[in-house]
């Protein structure tokens, strides 16, 4: 083959003139020489293809043991990966799942197969994943996983980078979840859509997302809307540039945390803060405590990143290696290929000598004497009294 | 009933691949090349490619030559790419993919090929026809022009009815169409300027698949009907200005004209 390749400069197709399923390739983008992960591509497109095969003929025209052989075939194909990899087995879950042909288990495996995708870095083919299952579900009638897949699709854009489509999924998302009056998508997409508007610096607008959200949880004495209304704003203030006022409002919203995942990540943005407010013994106990108590292994790789961050900036390189090197295992573990790439370059950058360049100095030189005074809290946290989650 | 052309050099893929696109017909290439060669010159609808048809050959560089020449002929790739050619392919405007483990199930493999070998045409004519023309009008517009591939002439379309040729040009007259012969000179040119718009026909290839003597014949029957010449007319719009004169010359029979008076 010759050495230039003439096809790798040539734009993607639009999703609707692209073969089936072929959109889950495009995380090999710039990385196409990568075998590994070529061969991980290709599984993942050849497991969507018979869940495409559904969609596009409809599930009863779809003979089962037509179905249930291409579903054989691919199954085979998972032999390529080492036994105990863990996309292995969560793809052998999936074709079982599919294997029943309701669409609501194929719609359902759908987004859970996205969401662990979109956990792995793999974006492109979480979008594919959600889109198809969003397919699914419009043509069967699935309400609900029509909302949790338009949600899906908001997160996975709004990390793509591609907002304003983010927007357009989160608010069909909140249209639908208020029809079905489902409070909980309805706040969680709500929650998405704020996120979505904050990305694209309109403060403003998520600020009246959080308040509408805060109201809501309010009036009617639902303490997961307030707590996700408070998280919310705290993160919107964070990126805002009014880190005083994130630390606040992440005070108020801490003892209000529903779950300890929706703790873990509100002690994550207060210690993002006080990292603005140079606060950083406070920033580091935040991460400490999130890394010791999380269970879920994304938010424990990405506090030990922070962690490590903070360590790096103060000098402190012994800690910032250890911490980075657990992040790295961490991810390795678990298969999270864009943390585990933003772990390794960060010690790399550690080992020349440039890991301070990738934390911005203090926001604020004098934090107020209230921000001080939670910092110290926050300082003296035992960790025992933060709930762990799972 | 469409044709396919394919280049498989494995006899058992030519075999499962005939048996799953049955009644369709297929037109076998000996390389790369000779794939180029058929789909120019002949009304295929799809063409089928093994990428390792020829040995030191960038089979994915291929498909996108084809891709480039004839945008709208959909091709598919058979064989077990990985998944940087999986990737290569899509880019290259590959329609999709057989993998070995596919081929042999002729129900999935009917189902993929589908799409592909529908008539593009005959529906688009027939939606701009509808309130204009009587439903048995419309029929007979539809089996002519899913004939015009097959060179269809007069007679045979009179025979495919079971009646003589002057009792088709009576009841083209009653249901406000044009006579049989200016019927399918249209359906003709819609069909040229259709595969025109493809880069990699000629006027000359077009002529020859419409079953014209020569590309002056073909270039003559244009200006008969739409007038000027093809070049021009090898775009979307081209086909659309030819589609908008061919309704223009309609007649239309007494009640569909008063509905379409009525707006």
């Amino acid at each position: 083959m010759a050495r230039y390749d003439r096809i790798a400069p040539l734009p993607s197709p639009p999703r609707d003139r692209a073969m089936p399923s072929w959109p889950v390739l495009r995380d090999l983008e710039g990385r196409e020489r990568n075998a590994d992960l070529a061969r991980r591509a290709r599984l993942r497109f050849l497991a969507l293809r018979p869940v495409r095969r559904l969609v596009a003929r409809g599930i009863e025209r779809v003979p089962p043991d037509s179905f249930q052989r291409q579903i054989e075939a691919v199954r085979e194909e998972l032999s390529t990966l080492p036994a105990r990899d863990p996309e292995r087995g969560r793809l052998t879950r999936f074709l079982h799942q599919i294997g029943r042909r309701t669409p609501l288990a194929v719609a359902a495996a759908t987004l859970d197969m996205g969401e662990a995708l979109e956990e792995a870095g793999q974006l492109y083919a979480a979008e594919e994943y959600y889109r198809t299952a969003l397919e699914l579900a419009a043509s069967y009638g699935l309400m609900p996983q029509r909302v949790i897949a338009h949600r899906l699709l908001g997160r996975v854009l709004r990390t793509l980078g591609r907002g304003s489509e983010g927007v357009e999924s989160y608010r069909m998302a909140v249209e639908l979840s208020r029809m079905l009056d489902d409070a909980e998508q309805w706040c969680r997409s709500m929650d998405g859509l704020a996120a979505a508007y904050r990305d694209q610096g309109r403060y403003d607008d998520a600020r009246r997302i959080h308040g509408e959200l805060l109201e809501q949880g309010r009036d009617r004495g639902d303490a997961v809307l307030e707590a996700t209304a408070l998280a919310g704003l705290c993160r919107t203030e964070l990126d805002a540039g009014d880190a005083e006022r994130a630390v606040d409002v992440g005070w108020l919203a801490l003892p209000r945390a529903v779950d300890a995942e929706q703790r873990h990540a509100v002690l994550r943005t207060l210690g993002h803060a006080f990292t603005a407010l140079g606060l950083y013994r406070a920033a580091e106990r935040c991460h400490e405590i999130v890394a010791e108590r999380t269970a879920a292994p994304g938010t424990r790789a990405r506090a030990l990143l922070d962690h490590a961050r903070i360590a790096a900036f103060t000098g402190r390189s012994d800690l910032a290696r250890d911490r980075l090197r657990q992040a790295i295992a961490e991810a390795d573990r678990h298969g999270l290929g864009r943390l585990l790439g933003r772990a390794e370059k960060l010690l790399s950058d550690l080992e020349r000598g440039a890991a301070g360049e990738s934390i911005g100095g203090p926001a604020t030189a004098t934090p107020s004497e209230r921000a001080r005074r939670i910092a110290a809290e926050i300082e003296a946290l035992d960790p025992t009294l933060v709930p762990a989650s799972g | 009933m469409a044709l396919i052309a394919a280049l498989l050099p494995d006899q058992a893929d030519r075999t499962s691949l005939a048996a799953a696109v049955h009644p369709h017909s297929v037109e076998w290439a000996r390389d790369w090349r000779d794939l180029d060669r058929v789909v120019r010159l002949r009304p295929v609808q799809a063409a089928i490619a093994d990428l390792r048809a020829e040995a030191r050959k960038d089979g994915v560089l291929r498909v996108l030559r084809l891709s480039q020449r004839y945008p709208r002929t959909p091709i598919f790739v058979w064989g077990d790419p990985d998944g940087r050619e999986l990737y290569r392919l899509g880019k290259a405007g590959a329609a999709d993919v057989i993998f070995p483990h596919d081929a042999a199930d002729g129900q999935y493999l009917g189902e993929l090929f589908e799409p592909a070998l529908g008539d593009a045409i005959a529906p688009v004519i027939d939606r701009r026809l509808r309130g204009r023309v009587s439903e048995a009008a419309r029929l007979l517009v539809r089996e002519a022009a899913a004939r015009i591939p097959e060179h269809v002439q007069v007679p045979d379309l009179a025979r495919a009815y079971r009646i003589s040729v002057s009792t088709l040009e009576r009841r083209c007259e009653a249901w406000g169409l044009p006579t049989p012969g200016r019927l399918l000179l249209w359906l003709r040119i819609l069909y040229g300027l259709h595969w025109l718009q493809e880069p990699g026909r000629s006027v000359e290839s077009v002529a020859s698949q419409l079953g014209y003597s020569s590309g002056a014949a073909f270039r003559r029957a244009i200006k008969a009907t739409v007038g000027g010449r093809p070049a021009p007319l090898r775009t979307r719009s081209g086909f659309d200005r030819a589609l908008d004169l061919f309704l223009a010359e309609l007649p239309g029979d007494g009640a569909y004209r008063r509905v379409s008076t009525l707006g």
